[in-house]
């Protein structure tokens, strides 16, 4: 048993001796001797036994009150550790990140080589931190337009790059040579229309990909079986978060997690990383563009 | 199916393009309106512009990217593997 655990376990039985369940039981010399005598009075039994009946009542108040609260006080501790505590994690990790994003921003003359280490650093610790949220196996990238003879609604997106460990897994030569157009995904059009309608909800989400009907990826004609590697997708645009023109939003790209598994990712918390994540690789992308123009 | 009806089933159109972008405005039904009605109540809708990336841009900056990665896979290999790297290095190279 760990010291957080035997730390919780103790003041969950120092709290059921407290309350005012106790003030009002204990709390003065009559109320004590009333609960005492109750055996005598309402039972006809003997002194004796009604002295034994009155702490026998109290013995059980005390264990119900221990009871409900070491159920309470242990099972919240442990959602805490197997759930909301991922989350926490999340905080440390991307902390890292973005005190890498804010020096590149920060440092004149900023190189790629630092441009593109911040954003894969981005993509490697989104991984672990959805990682642990699911506990199954994620693979986040970030996707950018690139510049095309005919750039329409068949605009064509590219990795700019991916978590570390599935760089060389997804990114095959097929992948790379396929078109991964924005109507030709599911989840880049659905992104932009939401973006377009001026929805609060900006992410596309998608926990059961197999089982969802007119559902496409280009992906797909990229692997062998003709089938994805992942069952939950969660895609957010790359904008920022306050815009300064609210009619006319700027996308630089789409960030991209994948998992695994079904039903990975809540709408709650898992959107809300994500989405700082993509208004901080916003800023950096602004940060090059506008250091390119500059130079 | 139409371009018209497959563009309404997109849900947005091409506004303008030019070198460095492109920017999308939604695409609403007529409902009573006249087409020139529609496009009023377009334009002044929320308009997404896609900047774009440069290919030899993209290009430069994903070879820069192969390189960081070959030191993340370098650097979270473990004891073994790094022994088994460096003594097959020393024997090919």
């Amino acid at each position: 048993m760990n010291k957080e655990l035997r730390k919780v376990i103790w003041n969950s039985i120092k709290r059921s001796f407290k309350g005012k369940l106790w003030g009002f039981l204990l709390g003065s010399f009559p109320s004590l001797i009333a609960i005492l005598l109750l055996g005598k009075t309402f039972l006809n039994t003997t002194m004796e036994n009604s002295i034994i009946i009155g702490v026998s009542i109290l013995g059980l108040i005390l264990l119900i009150r221990m009871f409900a609260f070491l159920f309470r006080d242990v099972s919240a501790y442990y959602v805490y550790r197997k759930h909301e505590s991922k989350y926490g994690d999340a905080i440390i990790y991307l902390k890292d990140s973005f005190s890498k994003a804010h020096h590149y921003r920060k440092t004149p003359g900023h190189q790629d080589e630092e441009f593109m280490s911040s954003l894969i650093d981005f993509c490697a610790n989104l991984k672990k931190t959805f990682d642990g949220i699911t506990k199954a196996s994620c693979s986040v990238s970030i996707k950018v337009p690139i510049q095309s003879a005919d750039v329409d609604e068949k605009a064509s997106m590219e990795n700019l790059c991916r978590d570390p460990e599935f760089y060389k897994i997804r990114d095959t030569d097929s992948y790379k040579q396929t078109n991964h157009t924005i109507i030709g995904n599911t989840a880049f059009q659905k992104a932009l229309n939401n973006v377009l309608k001026g929805n609060k909800v900006k992410y596309y989400l998608n926990n059961s990909i197999s089982k969802t009907r007119d559902y496409e990826n280009t992906s797909k004609d990229s692997s062998k079986d003709g089938k994805l590697s992942y069952e939950s997708e969660l895609v957010y645009p790359i904008i920022p978060m306050i815009n300064d023109d609210p009619k006319n939003i700027l996308c630089k790209g789409f960030l991209c997690v994948d998992c695994d598994k079904e039903n990975a990712f809540n709408d709650h918390y898992d959107v809300a990383i994500i989405e700082g994540v993509a208004d901080g690789i916003y800023d950096l992308l602004s940060e090059r563009a506008k250091n390119q123009n500059n130079g | 199916m139409d371009k018209q009806k497959a563009r309404a089933k997109i849900g947005f159109e091409v506004l303008h393009k030019d070198n460095n972008s492109v920017t999308f405005k939604r695409l609403i039904p007529l409902r009573n309106r006249n087409e020139k009605e529609v496009r009023a109540v377009e334009l002044d809708l929320t308009k997404v512009t896609v900047k774009y990336f440069n290919k030899e841009d993209l290009i430069h900056l994903q070879k820069i990217g192969d390189g960081i990665y070959k030191a993340y896979e370098e650097k979270h290999k473990n004891l073994p593997q790094k022994v088994f790297g460096t003594v097959v290095d020393f024997v090919t190279k």
